[in-house]
């Protein structure tokens, strides 16, 4: 009788103790205790075609731009490399070529991206390309030089925020449709902070000593595709390209 | 009060883990289990069966093994049904696939040079023989495979959600998957009818439907077989299987494979083929059959 009792406590308070957790904690944790980032982000804004502040054109929605200050501090020459990009982009940008995005660029692409998280390596898969990224948590980088396409990625967890030192790049990726470009020299550290369930504040700092004069940052939400049953599909651009005329 | 509670807990955990190790028992090495009760397969794995990639039905290329010093070499055999190890066409299929054998003796399209030299994306089960390694991860409710070459990826939901649309048409197709006691049953539809089985023009239609069986069979070994049916272009299923073992390189990275960046192989096929098509030559891929008594 006693012990039924118990069980029946028992089982009430576990009924209530659900709800106030899920409450009391704002936001999801994996095993680790660590914010769960896994799942479907999408950025939803223009920064695929400008991560400046720009009016619309024809096929190009207006934005307010995703950096610090409205400012890229390019040195004079790089510059000139910028405007001479955007003069040619329809020729030039690497993805009119299906070529992997880099980093940050393949985040808003404006294709949806899934966060794979576990203790020792965070993916993100992304639907442009599939392109992959695995972050390799708690490690150094690889003596270089290597240059990849989408960097080399290593993560830590600082208090709830993850962050990604990214480095080893080509100077091939652009970050975005208008030009905007850098070297191999580009260094770039991403902080995703879990804002609820559904929201993560993704900050990029940029350093580039080649052709910056100093660094400079982006930042953007990203906002979890809730959709029913929601699921990366492919956007094989290669295959595309292969298909023109 | 709280220290009988944790108890009555603990007790609970342990008698449904217990449950769920009972049910997985399966006559093999049970693999250790994750937290939410999948058997354990994380790891980086390569397979055995990395020369079905030239042809399903006659493994490696001759030519190549003389060239890499290989020709004493078993040379395995994918298909294990039907016996006689053949795709079993239906006759207009049939003649398709010669066809094929037939472009890429000579190829002047693109559509006649095998997809993977293209650098699209494989297909499945294909993945899982091309040269390079695999990476299994697995988060509750779900197992994800990355794949080295050209850096693709499934993720495979196990929570019994329905495949899309048949209209969704994926390079990858749609994975679903289940544990059936320690083997993890895949179903993959929704494929589109661009990637081929093999560099053989092994083809087949956006009706494929395939069950992959991954079993672990210890520690470093995963037991994998295949099922591919397709109604439009198969008289029957048949089946594949081969081994899957464990890279113990505790350290080892998936780094960037870039094949597209890199790729600069088919323009110079296709001149060639060109070249020998206007000079009147033409012909058929096959060689002699390796590796079977």
């Amino acid at each position: 009788m006693r012990e039924s009792l118990l069980l029946s406590i028992v089982a009430a308070a576990l009924v209530v103790i659900a709800p106030l957790s899920a409450a009391g904690q704002s936001l999801p944790r994996a095993s680790d205790g660590k914010p769960d980032l896994s799942g479907i982000w999408q950025a939803v804004n223009s920064a695929a075609w400008n991560i400046l502040p720009h009016g619309a054109e024809a096929g190009v929605p207006g934005g307010l731009g995703v950096v610090e200050g409205n400012e890229i501090p390019y040195t004079p020459a790089a510059a000139a490399t910028q405007r001479a990009n955007y003069a040619n982009r329809a020729k030039l940008d690497p993805e009119t070529q299906c070529y992997l995005p880099g980093v940050p660029r393949a985040t808003y692409t404006g294709l949806p991206f899934q966060i794979v998280q576990t203790p020792e390596q965070i993916s993100m898969l992304y639907e442009f390309d599939h392109t992959v990224r695995n972050v390799f948590m708690n490690s150094p980088h690889p003596k270089g030089p290597i240059e990849f396409w989408m960097g080399d990625s290593r993560g830590r967890w600082d208090a709830d925020t993850l962050v990604v030192d990214v480095v080893h790049f080509n100077d091939q990726t652009w970050f975005d449709r208008s030009g905007n470009h850098h070297s191999e020299a580009l260094h770039v550290i991403e902080r995703y902070s879990l804002l609820d369930r559904d929201h993560i504040n993704y900050e990029v700092t940029i350093e580039d000593p080649k052709v910056f004069t100093r660094q400079w940052k982006m930042s953007m939400p990203l906002y979890r595709r809730v959709d029913r049953d929601m699921r990366l599909l492919d956007y094989e651009c290669v295959a595309f390209n292969e298909a023109l005329p | 009060m709280t220290r009988i509670l944790r108890s009555i807990i603990a007790g609970a955990a342990v008698a449904s883990l217990a449950g769920v190790a009972a049910a997985g028992q399966t006559g093999r090495q049970a693999p250790p289990r994750l937290p939410d009760g999948q058997p354990d397969i994380r790891g980086h794995w390569i397979s055995d069966a990395a020369g079905g990639a030239h042809s399903v039905e006659d493994g490696r290329d001759p030519d190549a093994d003389v060239i890499q010093g290989r020709v004493d070499e078993k040379n395995p055999i994918l298909i294990v049904e039907p016996a006689d190890g053949r795709i079993p066409y239906q006759p207009a299929a049939a003649a398709r696939r010669q066809q094929l054998l037939r472009d890429i003796f000579t190829p002047t399209r693109r559509e006649h040079v095998d997809p993977h030299i293209r650098a699209l994306l494989d297909g499945v089960p294909r993945n899982n023989y091309v040269p390079g390694e695999m990476q299994i991860l697995q988060v509750p409710g779900a197992v994800v495979i990355l794949y080295e070459s050209n850096h693709s990826y499934r993720f495979i939901p196990l929570d019994g959600r329905p495949h899309p649309s048949a209209q969704v048409k994926l390079w990858m197709g749609d994975s679903r998957g289940r544990w059936e006691g320690n083997t993890l049953v895949v179903d993959v539809t929704n494929f589109n009818e661009e990637t081929w089985i093999d560099s053989h023009g092994s083809f087949h239609s956006d009706a494929l439907h395939v069950v992959e069986r991954w079993t672990p069979a210890g520690a470093d070994r995963i037991d994998y077989s295949v099922t591919l049916e397709d109604p439009k272009v198969f008289t029957r299923p048949w089946k594949m299987a081969f081994a899957i073992n464990r890279n113990r390189d505790r350290n080892y990275e998936i780094w960037e494979d870039t094949r597209h960046e890199g790729e600069k192989d088919v323009e110079g096929i296709l001149a060639a083929g060109r070249k020998e098509k206007a000079a009147g030559i033409t012909g058929i891929h096959e060689h002699r059959r390796e590796g079977r008594q």
